[in-house]
């Protein structure tokens, strides 16, 4: 009795798969006829279950179990009639009135036959778990005929897929073939095979499961929009089979033999649990060792990461460019590659293309909105042609897959501001672009986007060919960083920054960004490394972090993506020292983490005392999982409170005798000008350091101070 | 001294790179290069000693050199440190990372 459960898992099951499949198929033809395939195979399950609960044993009238039976068999007969109409104009959105009208007359005629007939079932009782059916004489037509139906749809897809062009479909049509044909076999083994094999009748009702199977086909069939690598599929469902061959059966016959042996419960169960966990250790290191059959596919995701991730920023665009193309080409067995930069317009115009494409794209384009709205970073083809939540920009999106012979797009965006385009051509295999290359190029995302960054911001190629003209870029990103911060405006608050910078050479940053009128987000470090590189990193890292920012709610959770992003995407070695803070003038407190700032000072008007608050901090980019570093420190602002916060810059310069400026002296200059504004606070520490290096600077420097009042100041 | 002087020797199983001067913007490429080469092939010691300054830019060459020595099954050991080294080291907040050792006996 206890399988009747099975009886009433359809319903919610297939309710739950046509909601999730919903978005992608609103409004179309496929989303009703799913409910209306759903909603028959459900009555068809729940009715039998019913049924078989409520019939009684030699009972001469049973009108609810035999009702119910009918009724059953009807629903599974008009949910074949259904899926047979769906088999006709699947994956087309088309209509077809006249096969809709026969699939409605051939519904109402089943329905008719079972329910206001004998000729289905006559009489059902159940003896012990055996449910007994008393058959009519088209029992076994009706039977018989809605499972052909189901067979003769899959079939008729399955043919008139060779003749879809886009293989999207054909994959999508096949997927539901498959899933039309398992779910009839599946149905009919435990239905009819199995009780018959084992001779308990009980199992007929696990055939109910087989609308599930139907339903996740159906699914799958309407939802997926990518392809599959079939081929990788069948290898490791065969390599799964041949290791279930190879430690399955000598664990199983180990275990009977055990088992076997008149052991004492324990001592059996003991030995049999070891021989498990033996088996399931061979078979864990022959997978590893032998059978990983996307093991090569693996291997290229890595190894175009690694070598993603060695491009040399420092050999001018068109060289970084053709770089990119050769990377990408191979592994992703393409030839033709367009890429777009957009322009201080915002147009995206071609800055490379084996083909010599000169199409500039709109930056405000629909298309381009649209995914800058959905957040989609990589668009395939296959996914605008049959995925439905782009049909209302589909004929925007294929005009830009066109215009660059394009097969996959990688958008880059800055924020919601495009950066740039990948246009991937087609494979020259002739294949699709599949759900692995989709993920792979997910994964590189964040370093092509550092190259295009950098391709972005240095379009005007000849200003690195000079070290001079190195140096006038960076001090053209650093002003720009500078000048780009929101800087703290509040009554309770008097702030002020200094940066300055070696040679204008160097990774030191600061950004402060208004969250609300009482909350500031700030970040301030130093990114490690020299020179241009340096300030790239520095840049890229600083657009992320404000990127994460409109991502993440948790705000440990930025800290944990920069260092994500900095161990990924910059080059190797880069780490980030430096803190995350906000200040929220509400709660008149102050939240950080310390991600390797070497000073944090506060002045306590309470204690009379400059101390130390930074405590311990972990630098962003070594380790890969920074999370357990991380620590969210809270500091209340008291009126009249003084911070001061420093790079290593100022701490680690020297004088002429090789003297380290240090915390102390940096400590004494804080105190000798705490009682000033901000700004002379700021411009007395950087004075003070000066005169100790004799104007000499080794290192960026970055201070920043702030001077805390409770009380509202009025404005002056 | 503004040039960084690397010499290199044997002591047991160990190469040792003997650095002397200061490991910053303009001298870091030299060590990167040398000790990336060293510890794919050996296990490795970087005497410190005589180190006058350590940037981020050497520090962070450091890092990948730990990296790649794990990657390749050898050992990399820090030696004799010298104390801006060693506050450079701290400053990371991964000094437990970094392998520092006086002396190489026992580590063969």
């Amino acid at each position: 009795m206890g399988l009747t459960v099975f009886a009433f898992l359809a319903p919610p099951v297939l309710l739950t798969l046509w909601i999730r499949a919903r978005p992608r198929i609103r409004g179309t033809a496929w989303s009703r006829y799913f409910l209306i395939v759903a909603g028959f195979f459900s009555v068809f399950t729940v009715s039998m279950g019913i049924a078989y609960i409520s019939a009684q044993p030699y009972a001469e009238t049973q009108a609810v179990p035999l009702f119910l039976t009918r009724l059953a068999a009807a629903a599974a007969a008009a949910g074949y009639i259904a899926l047979f109409r769906v088999c006709l104009t699947f994956p087309y959105d088309s209509k077809n009135a006249a096969a809709d009208l026969l699939a409605v007359a051939a519904t109402a005629a089943v329905f008719a036959l079972n329910l206001g007939t004998e000729l289905y079932v006559r009489h059902v009782e159940r003896v012990n778990l055996d449910f007994i059916r008393h058959e009519g004489p088209l029992y076994g037509a009706v039977t018989v005929g809605a499972a052909g139906l189901g067979f003769l749809g899959a079939i008729l897809l399955t043919f008139r897929s060779f003749s879809m062009r886009s293989r999207i479909y054909q994959q999508q049509s096949r997927i539901l073939a498959l899933g039309i044909v398992v779910s009839i076999v599946v149905g009919f083994l435990l239905a009819i095979r199995l009780p018959q094999v084992l001779r308990i009748g009980a199992f007929y009702l696990l055939s109910t499961l087989s609308p599930i199977i139907l339903g996740v086909g159906y699914y799958f069939a309407v939802s997926i929009s990518r392809i599959f690598a079939w081929k990788e599929v069948g290898r490791r469902v065969l390599s799964y089979l041949l290791l279930l061959t190879l430690t399955g059966i000598p664990v199983g016959w180990a275990s009977a033999a055990i088992l076997r042996a008149g052991l004492p419960a324990s001592s059996a169960a003991g030995f049999v649990f070891l021989i498990f966990a033996l088996g399931a250790y061979l078979a864990s290191a022959f997978v590893n060792r032998f059978l990983d059959p996307i093991a090569g596919r693996r291997k290229y995701r890595e190894a175009l990461q690694d070598a993603l991730a060695r491009v040399d920023l420092s050999g001018g665009r068109d060289t970084v460019l053709r770089q990119v193309h050769s990377i990408l080409s191979e592994p992703l067995e393409f030839r033709d590659l367009a890429i777009l930069v957009a322009d201080d317009e915002g147009a995206l115009r071609p800055v490379f293309s084996t083909f010599g494409t000169e199409r500039t794209l709109p930056g405000d384009s629909r298309a381009l909105r649209e995914l800058a709205r959905t957040g989609v970073t990589v668009l395939l083809k296959t996914e605008v042609v049959a995925n439905r939540a782009y049909a209302v920009f589909k004929k925007e999106f294929l005009e830009i897959f066109e215009s660059y012979r394009a097969e996959a797009l990688i958008a880059v965006r800055e924020g919601r501001e495009t950066l740039g385009i990948l246009a991937l051509g087609a494979r020259s295999s002739g294949g699709d672009y599949t759900a692995y290359d989709y993920e792979t190029l997910r994964s590189i995302y964040g370093k092509l986007f550092v190259v295009l960054y950098y391709v972005k911001n240095i379009a005007r190629e000849s200003i690195l060919s000079t070290v001079d003209r190195e140096i006038a870029y960076s001090s053209q990103v650093i002003e720009s960083i500078q000048g780009n911060v929101d800087r703290i405006d509040h009554p309770k608050a008097d702030a002020h920054f200094l940066a300055r910078s070696t040679r204008k050479l160097g990774g030191d940053f600061i950004d402060f960004l208004r969250l609300s009128s009482d909350r500031y987000f700030f970040v301030a470090g130093d990114v490690s490394g020299k020179g241009l590189n340096a300030s790239m990193s520095m840049i890229i890292l600083k657009t992320m972090i404000r990127t994460f920012l409109k991502e993440e709610k948790d705000f440990t959770r930025i800290a944990e993506r920069a260092n994500a992003f900095i161990k990924d995407n910059l080059p190797r070695g880069t780490f980030f020292a430096g803190i995350f803070g906000y200040f929220d003038f509400a709660k008149d407190s102050l939240y950080f983490i310390n991600c390797g700032i070497p000073v944090l000072f506060l002045y306590s008007p309470v204690f009379n005392t400059i101390i130390e608050i930074q405590g311990e901090g972990r630098v962003l980019g070594f380790v890969r999982d920074i999370r357990p570093y991380l620590k969210l420190r809270r500091v209340p602002l008291a009126s009249d409170a003084v911070l001061l916060l420093s790079t290593d810059g100022i701490l680690d310069s020297e004088n002429l005798r090789g003297e380290r400026y240090g915390k102390e002296r940096l400590q004494r200059s804080f105190s000798n000008h705490r009682g000033k504004s901000a700004r002379e606070l700021a411009e007395g520490v950087v004075a003070d350091l000066l005169a100790f290096t004799d104007d000499r600077l080794e290192d960026d420097i970055t201070v920043f101070a702030l001077k805390y009042d409770t009380q509202a100041r009025s404005p002056t | 001294m503004n040039q960084l002087n690397i010499e290199e020797r044997r002591e047991g199983t160990f190469t040792v790179l003997v650095l002397t001067g200061p490991v910053n913007s303009y001298t870091f490429t030299e060590f990167q290069d040398r000790v990336y080469r060293t510890v794919r092939e050996t296990d490795t010691a970087v005497d410190m000693e005589h180190v006058t300054t350590l940037s981020s830019a050497g520090l962070g060459a450091l890092m990948v050199a730990l990296e790649d020595a794990e990657a390749a099954g050898k050992k990399l050991w820090i030696l004799k440190p010298s104390e801006i080294v060693r506050l450079a080291i701290e400053s990371t907040g991964f000094s437990d990372r970094f392998p520092v050792t006086r002396t190489l006996k026992g580590l063969a």
